[in-house]
């Protein structure tokens, strides 16, 4: 190619990494607070940048946290207690290494890139759990207890969901499967499959429904109850760094990716894919209530798990068909 | 040089928290009714920038809400306290200010006596529109600070 | 293998930056109350660990015989010469084998006070 960067490059600092990840975070926050408030009759952020709609909301969150006081308390591990969320946030970053965004624009092509992105995703709930209980505190400890209930009940199901995608296309490389889907999308072919990955992303990124292990009325904030300034933005903003994530894969795996695009365009046409599943994620915030923590494992076990194990036997019948 | 960097610093941080007040929950008496107002459809807080969020940690500005018994001005000054640096404090409703219909009685205290106040808002309950009015003049005060 | 790298160094390091702006321009007023627990607006009371509740613990259980077998099915897929039927077989066998399992405990998952 005749950039001036190569396309590794492009992938670990403009799009799958370093900036993608940062903007997301400001355009998600900023989305999510505007289409809720949209949704209950109300403007959202507006008076801080008029002109654009409020978009500057997140950025002066993020000032102000930044440049408020970090409390350490006493009662913790200090070093853990500030390690923990920079940790979190990093590898709830990483898996997008293995993950292409259009073609050449990936900082690891591997064979089996998109199988080791979706264990690197499964990995992440250990260190939730760990940073919950460095801040040692009464809501933290409920909150980790959650999340460790809630990542049993979602993760076999997206392990499913992606297990039948793979089956479909008989590889884990994101060109492969890019390629595999250029007559038909992964979506269409197995329609299961993409509302069992859906959920599964709602479960993972505690959304709405499933907004479990951080439900303000009951727990305060869940695993971040203890963090403030810069350390919150980090344990706080992991969540949307997961949704990032998670839809990227996504639109690997379900969309096309970057087709019908190549190159460059196809980094857009990835990012408009990812929307299909941001959006959703946003919106079911402003609808539905909270389920209780045994009705979501009883969702995740039972009509989840039902549905993801038919996802799997509709590819493979797709494959012996074929 | 380094008085440049520290003043740009300082600006940005001002910017940042003037438009990011975040309330925690923190209801004394009957005003806190109002206060749901404030959140709500029609009077919309949120345009300013205002999140309410359940720890104090996050939270930089107490909206104290009407009446404060002695027995609650221990946890009103124990909030305060608690919350990080840049800090504010609306005091909402006549009994925050004086003492309202409880004025002269033996366990209320005026805010201003348990924590700095920066901005006061008159009415029983005060309308929300008045209460936004506040958080706009303690955003200005934010704005204008020196250093 | 340099790009990971460099994203590696500038994540982490725009991270780490960001929290030693806070450490130098951040005001700091410590005190002995902002360092105690968070209670809710409360002096700390009482210890933070307790008993845990165990009833859903049977998922638990599930999912780490559930995950590994599927992770293996994952492995064995993704490195399987590329038409294997038995294999397909296999995974069919071992997800009815889970459906099963689950069907029959549904109940008694829910709650391990009835587990006997
Ligand atoms: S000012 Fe009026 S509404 Fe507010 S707390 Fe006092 S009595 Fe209640």
């Amino acid at each position: 190619m005749d950039l001036p960067f190569s396309g590794d490059l492009i992938a670990a600092l403009v799009f799958p990494g370093v900036l993608g990840i940062f903007g997301f975070l400001v355009v998600a926050i900023w989305l999510e607070r505007k289409l809720v408030a949209r949704v209950q009759w109300r403007y959202g952020p507006l008076y801080v940048s008029k002109p654009l709609g409020g978009l500057l909301q997140p950025v002066a969150d993020l000032l102000k946290l930044v440049f408020s006081e970090l409390v350490l308390p006493r009662h913790t591990n200090r070093l853990f207690f500030a390690a923990a969320p920079i940790l979190l946030f990093f590898a709830e970053g990483l898996p997008v290494v293995f993950i292409a965004a259009a073609p050449g624009v990936v900082m690891a092509p591997h064979p089996y890139g998109l199988a080791i992105a979706v264990v690197l995703v499964l990995l992440v709930a250990v260190l939730v759990v760990a940073m919950a209980w460095t801040e040692a505190d009464k809501f933290t400890y409920v909150g980790a207890v959650r999340e460790i209930l809630l990542t049993a009940a979602y993760e076999v199901p997206l392990l499913l969901a992606a297990l039948a995608m793979f089956i479909l296309y008989g590889t884990a490389d994101p060109y492969g499967v890019v390629e595999a889907q250029s007559n038909l999308w992964g979506a269409v072919l197995n329609p299961l499959a993409f509302v069992a990955y859906l959920v599964a992303l709602l479960m993972a990124t505690t959304r709405f429904p499933f907004e479990i292990p951080e439900a303000e009325p009951e727990v305060v904030l869940g695993p971040y109850t203890e963090y403030g300034s810069t350390l919150f933005i980090y344990a706080f903003g992991a969540n949307y760094v997961k949704l990032y994530v998670l839809a990227l894969l996504g639109s690997v795996l379900f969309l096309g990716g970057w087709l019908p695009a190549g190159g460059l365009a196809g980094v857009f046409i990835t990012l408009v894919k990812m929307l299909v599943f941001v959006l959703p994620a946003m919106l079911v915030r402003a609808i539905y209530p909270r389920y209780r923590i045994d009705q979501a494992l009883r969702i995740g076990w039972g009509k989840l798990l039902a549905l993801s194990v038919a996802a799997v036997a509709l590819s493979l019948v797709w494959r012996l068909l074929r | 040089m380094k008085t440049l960097v520290s003043q740009a610093v300082a600006r940005l941080a001002r910017w940042g928290t003037k438009w990011s007040l975040w309330p925690p929950h923190l209801v004394t008496a009957c005003c806190g009714v109002e206060i749901g107002h404030i959140f709500g459809s029609v009077y919309d807080a949120e345009r300013f920038g205002m999140l309410p969020m359940g720890s104090l940690r996050q939270s930089n500005i107490i909206i104290i809400e009407g009446t404060i018994t002695l027995k609650m001005a221990k946890f009103v000054k124990y909030v305060y306290e608690q919350m990080p640096e840049p800090k504010y404090v609306i005091a909402m409703g006549a009994c925050a200010i004086k003492g309202g219909v409880f004025y002269g009685s033996y366990h209320m205290v005026p805010a201003s006596k348990v924590v700095p106040v920066h901005a006061y808002v008159s009415g029983c309950p005060p309308t929300p529109e008045a209460v936004l009015k506040a958080v706009s003049k303690v955003q200005e005060q934010i704005g204008h600070a020196e250093n | 293998m340099v790009a990971i790298l460099i994203f590696v160094v500038v994540f982490l390091g725009a991270l780490v930056a960001l929290v030693v702006v806070t450490f130098l321009f951040a005001p700091r007023r410590p005190s002995e109350i902002k360092e105690r627990r968070f209670e809710s607006g409360g002096p700390p009371y009482g210890p933070v660990q307790r008993r845990l509740l165990m009833q859903y613990f049977g998922y638990i259980y599930l999912v780490t015989v559930v995950e590994a077998a599927v992770g293996l099915a994952l492995v064995a897929v993704l490195t399987a010469q590329p038409s294997a039927p038995m294999l397909y077989l296999a995974i069919a066998l071992l997800l009815a084998a889970v459906l099963i399992v689950v069907l029959r405990y549904f109940k008694v998952l829910n709650d391990i006070r009835r587990w006997s």
